[in-house]
Protein backbone atom coordinates (compact mmCIF):
# COMPACT_ATOMS: atom_id res chain seq x y z
CA UNK A 1 0.00 0.00 0.00
CA UNK A 2 2.40 2.38 1.13
CA UNK A 3 4.48 1.50 -2.01
CA UNK A 4 1.20 2.69 -4.15
CA UNK A 5 1.19 5.84 -2.78
CA UNK A 6 5.06 6.43 -3.20
CA UNK A 7 4.83 5.47 -6.80
CA UNK A 8 1.81 7.88 -7.40
CA UNK A 9 3.83 10.59 -5.75
CA UNK A 10 6.84 9.93 -8.14
CA UNK A 11 4.69 9.75 -11.10
CA UNK A 12 3.14 13.01 -10.65
CA UNK A 13 6.26 14.99 -9.39
CA UNK A 14 7.77 13.88 -12.84
CA UNK A 15 5.35 14.19 -15.25
CA UNK A 16 2.68 16.50 -14.19
CA UNK A 17 3.98 20.23 -15.32
CA UNK A 18 4.64 22.16 -18.58
CA UNK A 19 7.67 24.70 -18.56
CA UNK A 20 6.62 28.19 -19.15
CA UNK A 21 10.48 29.40 -19.89
CA UNK A 22 11.62 28.77 -23.16
CA UNK A 23 14.94 30.27 -22.61
CA UNK A 24 14.68 32.11 -19.68
CA UNK A 25 14.13 31.21 -16.11
CA UNK A 26 12.08 32.57 -12.98
CA UNK A 27 15.13 35.09 -11.92
CA UNK A 28 15.34 36.87 -15.21
CA UNK A 29 13.99 40.31 -14.52
CA UNK A 30 10.84 41.58 -16.25
CA UNK A 31 12.72 43.84 -18.30
CA UNK A 32 15.13 40.96 -19.56
CA UNK A 33 12.09 38.99 -20.81
CA UNK A 34 8.70 39.04 -22.80
CA UNK A 35 5.51 37.23 -22.07
CA UNK A 36 3.64 35.69 -24.25
CA UNK A 37 0.32 35.20 -22.84
CA UNK A 38 -2.10 33.00 -25.27
CA UNK A 39 -5.92 32.47 -24.73
CA UNK A 40 -8.22 29.37 -23.97
CA UNK A 41 -11.62 29.57 -24.26
CA UNK A 42 -14.53 27.14 -22.74
CA UNK A 43 -14.03 25.10 -19.47
CA UNK A 44 -15.17 22.47 -17.35
CA UNK A 45 -18.73 22.11 -19.52
CA UNK A 46 -17.86 22.36 -22.60
CA UNK A 47 -14.74 21.00 -22.98
CA UNK A 48 -11.96 23.55 -23.36
CA UNK A 49 -10.21 25.32 -26.88
CA UNK A 50 -6.83 27.30 -27.43
CA UNK A 51 -3.49 27.52 -28.40
CA UNK A 52 0.18 26.65 -28.50
CA UNK A 53 3.43 27.46 -29.33
CA UNK A 54 4.30 24.27 -31.85
CA UNK A 55 7.61 25.53 -33.25
CA UNK A 56 10.23 28.07 -32.44
CA UNK A 57 12.63 29.16 -35.45
CA UNK A 58 11.37 26.14 -37.25
CA UNK A 59 12.29 23.79 -34.14
CA UNK A 60 9.71 21.85 -32.34
CA UNK A 61 10.86 22.75 -28.51
CA UNK A 62 12.15 20.10 -26.22
CA UNK A 63 10.62 21.19 -23.38
CA UNK A 64 6.52 20.73 -23.16
CA UNK A 65 5.52 24.44 -23.24
CA UNK A 66 2.04 25.63 -21.06
CA UNK A 67 -0.31 26.35 -22.83
CA UNK A 68 -1.06 29.60 -21.11
CA UNK A 69 2.02 31.41 -20.87
CA UNK A 70 5.39 31.28 -22.12
CA UNK A 71 8.28 33.55 -21.09
CA UNK A 72 11.37 34.44 -23.93
CA UNK A 73 14.68 36.41 -23.88
CA UNK A 74 13.88 39.60 -26.36
CA UNK A 75 14.64 38.48 -29.61
CA UNK A 76 13.69 37.60 -33.31
CA UNK A 77 11.82 34.74 -33.28
CA UNK A 78 9.57 32.70 -36.19
CA UNK A 79 6.31 31.13 -33.72
CA UNK A 80 4.33 28.43 -35.43
CA UNK A 81 0.98 28.16 -32.92
CA UNK A 82 -1.24 25.13 -33.31
CA UNK A 83 -4.71 24.80 -31.89
CA UNK A 84 -5.82 22.43 -29.23
CA UNK A 85 -9.17 20.90 -27.96
CA UNK A 86 -10.07 18.75 -24.83
CA UNK A 87 -13.02 17.21 -23.47
CA UNK A 88 -15.34 18.72 -21.16
CA UNK A 89 -15.58 17.18 -17.73
CA UNK A 90 -18.28 15.51 -18.38
CA UNK A 91 -16.59 13.72 -21.38
CA UNK A 92 -13.58 12.94 -19.31
CA UNK A 93 -15.38 11.84 -16.53
CA UNK A 94 -17.21 9.29 -18.37
CA UNK A 95 -14.19 8.08 -20.36
CA UNK A 96 -12.03 7.59 -17.13
CA UNK A 97 -9.72 10.30 -18.35
CA UNK A 98 -10.63 12.85 -15.58
CA UNK A 99 -7.53 11.59 -13.21
CA UNK A 100 -5.14 11.04 -15.61
CA UNK A 101 -6.11 13.26 -18.15
CA UNK A 102 -4.95 16.40 -16.75
CA UNK A 103 -1.18 15.28 -15.95
CA UNK A 104 -0.39 13.44 -18.87
CA UNK A 105 -2.56 15.76 -21.25
CA UNK A 106 -3.91 12.65 -22.82
CA UNK A 107 -7.26 14.31 -22.78
CA UNK A 108 -6.21 15.85 -26.18
CA UNK A 109 -6.33 13.16 -28.10
CA UNK A 110 -9.29 11.91 -30.25
CA UNK A 111 -10.68 15.61 -30.65
CA UNK A 112 -9.58 17.42 -33.86
CA UNK A 113 -8.36 20.76 -33.28
CA UNK A 114 -9.67 23.48 -35.83
CA UNK A 115 -7.65 24.64 -39.18
CA UNK A 116 -5.64 28.26 -38.63
CA UNK A 117 -5.58 30.30 -41.55
CA UNK A 118 -2.41 31.73 -40.62
CA UNK A 119 -0.07 29.97 -38.17
CA UNK A 120 3.44 31.17 -38.82
CA UNK A 121 4.54 35.00 -37.20
CA UNK A 122 7.81 36.51 -36.96
CA UNK A 123 7.66 38.38 -33.78
CA UNK A 124 10.29 40.79 -32.59
CA UNK A 125 9.63 39.90 -28.92
CA UNK A 126 10.80 43.00 -26.30
CA UNK A 127 12.08 43.05 -22.94
CA UNK A 128 9.48 44.17 -20.76
CA UNK A 129 6.55 43.70 -22.96
CA UNK A 130 3.64 41.05 -22.85
CA UNK A 131 2.48 39.97 -26.17
CA UNK A 132 -1.33 38.98 -25.78
CA UNK A 133 -2.56 36.19 -28.49
CA UNK A 134 -6.16 35.92 -28.99
CA UNK A 135 -7.73 33.83 -31.54
CA UNK A 136 -11.44 33.81 -33.16
CA UNK A 137 -13.07 32.09 -35.78
CA UNK A 138 -13.72 33.03 -39.39
CA UNK A 139 -16.98 31.95 -41.62
CA UNK A 140 -15.08 28.73 -42.91
CA UNK A 141 -14.42 27.80 -38.43
CA UNK A 142 -10.74 28.58 -39.52
CA UNK A 143 -8.74 29.79 -36.89
CA UNK A 144 -7.76 33.55 -36.85
CA UNK A 145 -5.03 34.95 -34.26
CA UNK A 146 -4.40 38.08 -33.28
CA UNK A 147 -1.14 39.31 -31.40
CA UNK A 148 -1.17 42.92 -29.62
CA UNK A 149 2.07 44.03 -27.73
CA UNK A 150 1.93 45.68 -24.56
CA UNK B 1 6.97 9.40 4.03
CA UNK B 2 3.16 8.23 4.38
CA UNK B 3 2.82 10.39 7.22
CA UNK B 4 4.67 13.47 5.51
CA UNK B 5 2.15 12.89 2.79
CA UNK B 6 -0.95 12.63 4.86
CA UNK B 7 -0.04 15.89 6.79
CA UNK B 8 0.16 17.46 3.47
CA UNK B 9 -3.04 16.39 2.28
CA UNK B 10 -5.05 17.24 5.84
CA UNK B 11 -2.94 20.76 5.62
CA UNK B 12 -4.50 21.23 1.89
CA UNK B 13 -7.98 20.19 2.91
CA UNK B 14 -7.87 22.62 5.86
CA UNK B 15 -7.34 25.94 4.14
CA UNK B 16 -10.34 25.81 2.40
CA UNK B 17 -11.25 27.99 -0.78
CA UNK B 18 -9.44 31.24 -1.09
CA UNK B 19 -7.12 33.39 -3.18
CA UNK B 20 -4.51 34.86 -1.52
CA UNK B 21 -1.37 37.46 -2.69
CA UNK B 22 2.12 35.98 -3.04
CA UNK B 23 4.59 38.73 -2.21
CA UNK B 24 3.91 42.46 -3.11
CA UNK B 25 2.96 44.61 -6.18
CA UNK B 26 5.80 44.91 -8.14
CA UNK B 27 6.94 47.58 -9.87
CA UNK B 28 9.63 46.52 -12.31
CA UNK B 29 10.69 50.31 -12.56
CA UNK B 30 10.26 49.41 -16.75
CA UNK B 31 9.06 52.45 -18.92
CA UNK B 32 10.67 52.43 -22.12
CA UNK B 33 8.24 54.33 -24.13
CA UNK B 34 7.97 57.33 -22.10
CA UNK B 35 9.41 60.64 -22.44
CA UNK B 36 12.32 61.17 -20.52
CA UNK B 37 11.37 63.91 -18.60
CA UNK B 38 7.29 63.63 -17.49
CA UNK B 39 4.75 65.30 -14.89
CA UNK B 40 2.16 63.11 -13.53
CA UNK B 41 -0.80 63.39 -15.37
CA UNK B 42 -3.95 64.70 -14.08
CA UNK B 43 -7.03 62.64 -12.33
CA UNK B 44 -9.28 64.73 -14.62
CA UNK B 45 -7.62 63.08 -17.61
CA UNK B 46 -10.36 60.79 -19.56
CA UNK B 47 -9.39 57.05 -18.87
CA UNK B 48 -9.60 54.39 -21.32
CA UNK B 49 -9.61 50.72 -20.36
CA UNK B 50 -8.47 47.88 -21.96
CA UNK B 51 -8.99 44.12 -20.73
CA UNK B 52 -7.16 41.48 -21.97
CA UNK B 53 -7.51 37.60 -20.14
CA UNK B 54 -5.85 34.19 -21.21
CA UNK B 55 -8.28 31.81 -20.41
CA UNK B 56 -12.10 32.91 -21.01
CA UNK B 57 -14.05 30.81 -18.55
CA UNK B 58 -17.27 30.14 -19.72
CA UNK B 59 -18.85 29.04 -16.30
CA UNK B 60 -16.79 30.22 -12.86
CA UNK B 61 -18.47 32.49 -10.51
CA UNK B 62 -15.12 33.75 -9.30
CA UNK B 63 -14.76 35.68 -12.28
CA UNK B 64 -17.73 36.77 -13.82
CA UNK B 65 -17.91 40.26 -12.88
CA UNK B 66 -14.63 41.13 -13.76
CA UNK B 67 -15.07 44.11 -16.41
CA UNK B 68 -17.35 45.50 -13.83
CA UNK B 69 -14.87 45.14 -10.94
CA UNK B 70 -12.50 46.85 -13.07
CA UNK B 71 -14.66 49.59 -13.80
CA UNK B 72 -15.35 49.95 -10.30
CA UNK B 73 -12.16 49.99 -8.58
CA UNK B 74 -10.66 51.96 -11.05
CA UNK B 75 -13.55 54.63 -10.72
CA UNK B 76 -12.86 54.53 -7.03
CA UNK B 77 -9.12 55.09 -7.27
CA UNK B 78 -9.68 58.19 -9.89
CA UNK B 79 -12.09 60.23 -9.30
CA UNK B 80 -14.03 60.88 -12.74
CA UNK B 81 -16.95 60.67 -14.79
CA UNK B 82 -15.18 59.90 -17.56
CA UNK B 83 -13.94 56.41 -17.27
CA UNK B 84 -14.91 54.17 -19.68
CA UNK B 85 -13.54 50.77 -22.18
CA UNK B 86 -12.23 51.35 -25.14
CA UNK B 87 -14.86 50.35 -27.49
CA UNK B 88 -17.23 53.00 -25.62
CA UNK B 89 -15.06 55.64 -27.60
CA UNK B 90 -15.84 56.50 -30.50
CA UNK B 91 -12.56 58.77 -31.56
CA UNK B 92 -9.62 58.71 -28.82
CA UNK B 93 -8.99 61.95 -26.69
CA UNK B 94 -5.64 64.15 -27.21
CA UNK B 95 -4.44 63.77 -24.08
CA UNK B 96 -5.67 61.01 -21.70
CA UNK B 97 -4.74 58.21 -19.53
CA UNK B 98 -4.60 54.41 -20.61
CA UNK B 99 -4.99 51.19 -18.17
CA UNK B 100 -4.66 47.77 -19.57
CA UNK B 101 -5.19 45.28 -17.50
CA UNK B 102 -3.68 41.85 -17.83
CA UNK B 103 -4.64 38.78 -16.22
CA UNK B 104 -3.13 35.55 -16.06
CA UNK B 105 -4.94 33.08 -15.32
CA UNK B 106 -3.18 29.65 -15.46
CA UNK B 107 -5.50 27.00 -17.08
CA UNK B 108 -2.90 24.10 -17.31
CA UNK B 109 -0.48 21.72 -15.94
CA UNK B 110 2.12 24.40 -15.96
CA UNK B 111 4.83 24.51 -13.28
CA UNK B 112 3.93 26.01 -9.81
CA UNK B 113 5.71 28.88 -8.00
CA UNK B 114 4.89 27.59 -4.79
CA UNK B 115 7.95 25.19 -4.42
CA UNK B 116 5.63 22.93 -6.23
CA UNK B 117 3.59 22.60 -3.87
CA UNK B 118 0.99 22.57 -6.29
CA UNK B 119 1.76 18.83 -7.09
CA UNK B 120 0.98 17.97 -3.78
CA UNK B 121 -2.70 19.07 -4.17
CA UNK B 122 -2.41 17.21 -7.87
CA UNK B 123 -2.07 13.91 -5.66
CA UNK B 124 -4.77 15.04 -3.55
CA UNK B 125 -6.89 14.71 -6.26
CA UNK B 126 -5.78 11.33 -7.63
CA UNK B 127 -5.56 9.86 -4.11
CA UNK B 128 -8.74 10.92 -3.36
CA UNK B 129 -10.33 9.39 -6.54
CA UNK B 130 -11.28 13.08 -7.28
CA UNK B 131 -13.84 13.25 -4.53
CA UNK B 132 -11.98 16.21 -3.11
CA UNK B 133 -11.38 18.17 -6.46
CA UNK B 134 -8.24 20.53 -5.19
CA UNK B 135 -7.09 23.09 -7.26
CA UNK B 136 -4.17 25.32 -6.66
CA UNK B 137 -3.19 27.46 -9.47
CA UNK B 138 -0.54 30.74 -9.75
CA UNK B 139 -2.55 34.53 -11.04
CA UNK B 140 -0.71 37.25 -12.11
CA UNK B 141 -2.22 40.34 -12.76
CA UNK B 142 -0.78 43.14 -14.74
CA UNK B 143 -1.50 46.43 -14.80
CA UNK B 144 0.27 48.84 -17.53
CA UNK B 145 -0.79 53.07 -16.64
CA UNK B 146 0.14 54.99 -19.76
CA UNK B 147 -0.28 58.68 -20.03
CA UNK B 148 -1.19 59.26 -23.51
CA UNK B 149 -0.72 62.96 -25.51
CA UNK B 150 -1.29 63.77 -28.73
CA UNK B 151 -0.07 59.48 -29.74
CA UNK B 152 3.04 60.14 -27.31
CA UNK B 153 3.73 57.83 -24.25
CA UNK B 154 4.57 60.40 -21.37
CA UNK B 155 4.68 58.14 -18.58
CA UNK B 156 4.31 54.22 -18.33
CA UNK B 157 4.47 51.85 -15.93
CA UNK B 158 3.23 47.96 -15.38
CA UNK B 159 2.39 47.01 -12.18
CA UNK B 160 2.75 43.34 -11.58
CA UNK B 161 0.71 41.54 -8.47
CA UNK B 162 1.33 37.51 -7.95
CA UNK B 163 -2.09 35.70 -6.66
CA UNK B 164 -2.53 32.64 -5.48
CA UNK B 165 -5.65 30.45 -6.02
CA UNK B 166 -6.37 27.76 -3.46
CA UNK B 167 -9.59 25.97 -3.62
CA UNK B 168 -10.39 22.25 -1.97
CA UNK B 169 -14.66 21.84 -1.58
CA UNK B 170 -14.35 19.96 1.78
CA UNK B 171 -14.02 23.02 4.32
CA UNK B 172 -15.70 25.98 2.10
CA UNK B 173 -17.90 26.59 5.08
CA UNK B 174 -14.46 27.80 7.26
CA UNK B 175 -13.15 29.09 4.12
CA UNK B 176 -11.73 33.15 4.16
CA UNK B 177 -13.79 33.32 0.32
CA UNK B 178 -11.59 35.99 -1.29
CA UNK B 179 -12.04 35.92 -4.84
CA UNK B 180 -9.92 36.10 -8.24
CA UNK B 181 -12.11 39.55 -8.58
CA UNK B 182 -11.45 40.45 -5.08
CA UNK B 183 -7.99 40.12 -5.74
CA UNK B 184 -8.01 42.00 -8.90
CA UNK B 185 -10.04 44.51 -7.43
CA UNK B 186 -6.75 44.81 -5.04
CA UNK B 187 -4.03 45.12 -7.72
CA UNK B 188 -5.51 47.44 -9.82
CA UNK B 189 -6.27 49.84 -6.84
CA UNK B 190 -2.77 49.25 -5.25
CA UNK B 191 -1.16 49.98 -8.94
CA UNK B 192 -3.15 52.88 -8.77
CA UNK B 193 -2.11 54.42 -6.16
CA UNK B 194 1.30 53.66 -6.64
CA UNK B 195 1.44 55.36 -10.44
CA UNK B 196 0.22 58.53 -8.69
CA UNK B 197 2.05 58.18 -5.69
CA UNK B 198 3.95 61.80 -6.30
CA UNK B 199 1.13 64.05 -7.33
CA UNK B 200 1.14 66.97 -5.55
Amino acid sequence: MKFKYLLTLIIVTLTGCSSIYHNTDKNTHFSNKAIVLLETKGGGISGKEGLKIRAINGRIPKDDLSTSKVEFKPAKYIIEFSSYKTRSYMGEFLTGMSMIGPIFDINEIGINPSKIKESIFTLDLKGGHIYLVSFSYDENDEVIITIEEV
Amino acid sequence: MLRFTLFFIVFLMIQGCTTFKTGGIQNPKFDANSTKHYALPSKDLPVIIQYYKNFNMDSDAEITESEAVILESISAAINNNNIKFIDDYATLPDEYIHIYVIQDLQDDSREAENNGIRTISTILNILSLMVIPAVDVDIEDYVKISHIKNDTVRKSQVYTQKNRRYFSILFIPFAPFFTIDNSLNESIHTSISEYFKDEV
